[in-house]
């Protein structure tokens, strides 16, 4: 991930361009670029709910952890909770990176084709396209490399990763809901995503970043400096139904 | 000690079943008909603005939307909370309760009350006295006080101690006396996205006054606030010593796995 591409003053970077890399040893023959182009957001506006929406099920991601409570996501309380959420960082890519991934891993039929939503403000196109020859080697078509020269914009990006946090803006904060397309994963979006948000936190002075998370995620959180609690305290979550 | 497990059906007779080795427990003073439980109606608590003498920063979400991007104001919204109008479309607003958990007669003829409050004024100082009791690390005041503010419900115990006899210094006037008097002895505070998820912090009660389920009361109340908002993950990080207490309260020990993690700079 060497180019990045900054918008906004340097002390707070609300839109951004990246590129993610796949691992060498990761399957050769996929059909995605060894790199492509990433752009993650921070702001909330650039949030689609619907989009979100779609993010959380091809994820299988529920907003409700305790499977019981699992289900369609309700739009009305994600709006609410993302706008009260402290941080959210979304992560959009082009939309023909996506096609790819769509169409190397749809076998049952989906219905209609996930959107990414991609957002940037680059300075300058000429700057982009000159590094996209650079870094993407495997652009085998016209059609791509016109694909790949267009600037990225609020309308033609998807939207492939997000997280967010919410805190009492003094000693504490929680992450939820960090989740990458899986097709597009092991490629760094993660723990781009969650460096963003402990960025963010700790720019803010919170430094007690806590992220609630299961089993087979726990080496994720690891790889990205999380650790099971120093003083030895017990995660738990209220598991009895309200009775009437 | 006597405790009790707390149930939702339980009715005010709850306090009247514990021992206190120091003083005799007056049940008759105890207000019969207030339910101690307020389960029927909408539970009113108050949301995470405090009246800590400090302006409460408003920024319009929607109106950032439709103003578009704008480079200066990225701090604004992402640290200010949404204003009141899109509060009220989202969200029933939290109410300020208060209420009299407790009432009892000590030895030296004081009556102490033990109030419940939710959503109203702490005093940050006092706050620190009391995690001093308690024995945690101190912490820093401002941070202290933004985040009592930016919680989404705080509940505080105190206690007032009224002198039994009414005509006892009238002049000053009770409200100051009982000014003076009012301890504060318990908090716990929850923060929230105010749709999925809420984490519990800081639940202490002082060392004099543990033991007699106040801190139950408490954490109960929040729970079931949080709960009637449709809050369904509830999530704290107890010390080893309190798992049994809050396993009474209805939360269970890595459920399905979930484990919390903490970020630990290198």
């Amino acid at each position: 991930m060497g180019f990045a591409v900054c918008v906004g003053n340097a002390s707070l970077v609300s839109m951004e361009l990246r590129w993610v890399r796949r691992s060498t040893c990761d399957d050769a023959a996929s059909p995605l670029p060894r790199s492509i182009p990433v752009f993650i957001s921070t702001l909330k506006k650039d949030i689609n709910l619907e989009e979100l929406r779609r993010l959380y099920s091809r994820c299988d991601h529920s907003c409700n952890r305790l499977s019981k409570n699992g289900g369609i996501v309700d739009m009305k309380k994600l709006r609410t909770a993302i706008s009260r959420s402290d941080v959210v960082v979304s992560v959009f890519c082009k939309s023909h990176h996506a096609v790819l991934v769509e169409e190397s891993t749809s076998e049952n039929g989906d219905d209609a084709p996930v959107l990414y939503s991609e957002e940037e403000t680059l300075s300058s196109s000429s700057l982009y396209a000159s590094d996209l020859r650079k870094q993407n080697k495997d652009e085998s078509s016209l059609g791509d490399m016109f694909q790949d020269v267009l600037p990225l914009t609020p309308s033609n990006g998807q939207l492939v990763g997000f997280g967010r946090a919410y805190s009492d803006y003094g000693l504490t904060a929680s992450i939820h809901d960090l989740m990458v397309f899986p097709s597009l994963q092991r490629m760094g979006i993660g723990k781009l995503i969650v460096n963003r948000i402990t960025r963010l936190l700790t720019s803010r002075d919170i430094y007690d970043i806590a992220a609630l998370c299961l089993e087979h995620e726990r080496p994720f959180f690891k790889a990205c400096g999380f650790a099971d609690d120093r003083m030895g305290s017990t995660t738990m979550m209220f598991t009895k139904s309200l009775e009437a | 000690m006597i405790l009790i497990p707390t149930s939702s059906s339980s009715s005010c007779s709850y306090y009247s079943c514990c021992c206190l080795p120091q003083a005799s427990f007056n049940s008759n003073s105890y207000p019969s008909n207030q339910s101690l439980f307020l389960s029927k109606s909408a539970y009113p608590s108050h949301q995470g603005s405090r009246k800590l003498k400090t302006l409460r920063l408003r920024a319009n979400f929607w109106e950032s939307i439709r103003s578009g991007f704008v480079k200066n104001n990225n701090t604004t919204q992402l640290v200010e909370p949404p204003s009141t109008t899109e509060e009220d479309e989202d969200t029933e607003p939290l109410l300020p309760v208060e209420f009299t958990l407790v009432e009892r007669t000590l030895q030296d003829g004081l009556i102490e009350e033990i109030i419940f409050s939710s959503g109203g004024e702490i005093d940050v100082y006092d706050l620190q006295t009391l995690c001093d009791k308690v024995g945690w690390p101190r912490r820093p005041l401002t941070k202290l006080a933004a985040a009592l503010k930016n919680s989404y419900m705080v509940a505080t115990l105190h206690s007032v101690l009224k002198p039994s006899s009414s005509s006892s210094s009238s002049s000053e006037g009770d409200n100051e006396q009982q000014q003076k008097n009012k301890k504060l002895i318990g908090m716990a505070r929850a923060t929230s996205d105010h749709a999925f998820n809420a984490t519990i912090w800081d639940v202490l009660v002082d060392p004099e006054y543990q033991g007699q389920g106040l801190g139950k009361a408490l954490v109960e109340k929040l729970v079931r606030a949080l709960l009637q908002r449709d809050i369904g993950n509830i999530s704290l990080f107890a010390d080893s010593q309190v798992v049994d207490f809050y396993q009474n309260l209805g939360f269970e020990a890595d459920p399905e796995g979930i484990k919390g993690m903490f970020w630990y700079p290198k």
